[in-house]
């Protein structure tokens, strides 16, 4: 099971003289259960490649294999697909309609063909995951705080129990009560639950931090895929994309050009206290 | 240069009769002194009243009691409105809200038209406020088409063209990428020491507090912290409380501090904490 794209590239507009080519000759495999970031500075075709993944743009050149099964083929179910590769969008609250919060997270699963009843059960499953009370069921969307609306968008998609999330940053413009709930919870799903996270941000601690694997977008082009300590390790792909390191990374490179090597990049700062005490404990 | 004096803002909550249903202190007794010249930092978490209080700085909300007084002059007085809005220029979180021109240097010269500038003048100034944001090669450039760094950098240059003596940015970044929020930060960083334009930096990314003289930090409704960037990172704990993230490399040299590995307890930039380590590794070394 998993994720392909085939040499694929995407033109907006094209034959008119607004044509632009928004991203070339793309190929690669997320595998089932991976945790994959993907990063690049804004215009550089993210979102033009997460949108095709889920089949909601078609790739003007090139195939998308979901499965084994090429998703544009005319036989395809592109409704089913939208229902096992589930898309968050950038602000997802904005996008909350219904009048009350349980209507809202059963719109998805009802409209993928689940039946009443079962749509409201895995509701019920997808608030409880993402930490939404049962008292807040009966309220409106509007009513809830900016953090829990984030939350109770992500629930609509999970409650059509995907096997793949794709989120657009979904932690833009929280606090980092409300950040670390929603990493907390995408790691969870990924752990526990097997689901493929696909994740875009600007956060490079946070890729460090939680993805397994990374994307590197630059200008439309696919300049790196690897392992996520990997890719960092690249301080020139990252620059070049015009990105920065993340913080933990830089002190790796800082350190080791004044000779003190620690064994690995810190994923994060425990990580890196940890490898800075042992040398400095073991210096003679 | 801004003076508030146990200011107080309350939000009335209505039902849908219209009948009073509660009273919300947006505000409530906040006191602070801005000197001219100076680079302030206001940080604090969604919903804390640091937006509340900007709007106070520009006279586009009144409060409910206490006073502040901007460039000497009451905000709570109708007549000083106009040129308390001359003296502290706003600038926005979301730059397409704020950009109305068509053409770049059309923008920028809006607000010094309104104020009556005389034409010379006017483009004088306007050319002016685009060079000191780096944006002179776009003056003929559509808005629509620029990043939102850069965006935002036209609108500061819209306040700018209006002289003013404060600037007040209301989370500037927010909506930026990495790039785009170092050049906002580096622009405003710039205008205070080189312009001496009064600053005041409303955010809740600790990472920009970095160049500021003073820094309060707010929580429902009030200043519960103040200080240097300094004095305000090495109180990591309170800060966690008041839902702020602080930067992994603080996080890390304290740490370092705790564990006897370095003499420093708060370094806010990488490349400084490398030095410091260095230095302890070297000390150690030598004994």
């Amino acid at each position: 099971m998993s994720l392909i794209f085939n040499e694929v590239e995407y033109t907006y507009n094209p034959g008119t003289s607004f044509e632009k080519k928004a991203v070339t000759d793309i190929s690669f495999k997320i595998d089932d259960g991976d945790f994959v970031a993907i990063i690049g500075q804004t215009g550089s075709g993210k979102s033009t490649l997460i949108q095709m993944m889920n089949g909601l743009i078609k790739p003007s050149k090139g195939e998308i294999y979901y499965n084994g099964e090429d998703i544009w083929d005319k036989d395809y179910s592109r409704k089913k697909l939208r229902g096992k590769v589930g898309m968050v969008f950038q602000y997802p609250e904005h996008q909350l309609f219904e009048t009350s919060v349980i209507k809202d997270v059963c719109f998805g699963p009802k409209n993928i063909g689940m039946k009443e009843l079962d749509a409201q059960i895995s509701a019920f499953e997808a608030l409880k995951e993402v930490g939404v009370g049962d008292e807040f069921i009966d309220y409106s969307p509007l009513e809830l705080s900016g953090g829990m609306k984030r939350r109770v968008a992500i629930a609509g998609v999970l409650a059509m129990k995907p096997e793949v999330i794709i989120l657009d940053e979904p932690t833009a413009g929280l606090d980092p009560e409300g950040r670390n709930h929603i990493l907390g919870l995408l790691k969870r799903l990924n752990e526990e639950k097997g689901i493929t996270i696909v994740l875009v941000s600007h956060s490079m601690e946070d890729v460090a931090k939680y993805a397994h694997k990374v994307i590197v977008m630059n200008k439309g082009n696919m300049v790196a895929y690897d392992d996520t300590m990997k890719v960092f390790a690249d301080k020139e792909i990252i620059d070049e994309a015009g990105l920065a390191l993340p913080q933990m990374c830089m002190l790796y490179f800082g350190l080791a050009g004044k000779g003190i090597l620690l064994p690995d990049i810190p994923r994060d700062e425990t990580d890196a206290y940890k490898m800075i005490s042992d040398l400095y404990e073991n210096m003679n | 240069m801004v003076k508030a004096d146990n200011l107080v803002f309350e939000y009335i909550l209505r039902d849908e009769e219209g009948n009073v249903s509660g009273i919300n202190k947006a505000l409530d007794e906040v006191t602070l002194d801005i000197h001219p010249g100076q680079f302030i930092a206001i940080l604090g978490h969604n919903g804390c009243g640091k937006s509340t209080f900007a709007r106070h700085i520009n006279a586009l909300l009144a409060p409910t009691s206490g006073t502040i007084y901007v460039d000497n002059k009451d905000a709570s007085k109708a007549e000083n409105i106009l040129d308390i809005r001359q003296v502290a220029g706003m600038v926005f979180q979301n730059p397409d809200n704020q950009i109305i021109g068509s053409v770049v240097e059309e923008d920028v010269a809006f607000g010094p038209e309104n104020m009556g500038v005389n034409v010379d003048e006017m483009w004088e100034r306007v050319l002016d406020s685009l060079s000191k944001v780096g944006m002179q090669a776009y003056r003929k450039s559509s808005p629509n088409k620029l990043s939102g760094g850069q965006k935002q950098r036209v609108a500061i240059a819209g306040t700018l063209a209006m002289k003013p003596k404060c600037i007040v940015l209301d989370e500037p970044t927010a909506m930026l990428d990495p790039i785009g929020r170092s050049e906002v930060i580096d622009v405003i960083t710039k205008l205070n020491k080189q312009e001496n334009v009064t600053i005041i930096l409303i955010t809740h990314y600790l990472e920009e507090i970095e160049n500021a003289d003073v820094v309060f930090v707010m929580s429902e409704g009030k200043i519960v912290m103040q200080g240097t960037p300094g004095q305000i990172f090495a109180r990591q704990d309170e800060l966690r409380e008041y839902k702020l993230e602080v930067p992994q490399t603080a996080i890390l040299s304290k740490m370092l501090y705790d564990g006897g590995v370095i003499n420093r307890k708060t370094v806010m930039n990488t490349e400084e904490l490398v030095e410091v380590i260095a230095k302890a590794f070297e000390i150690k070394q030598d004994i």
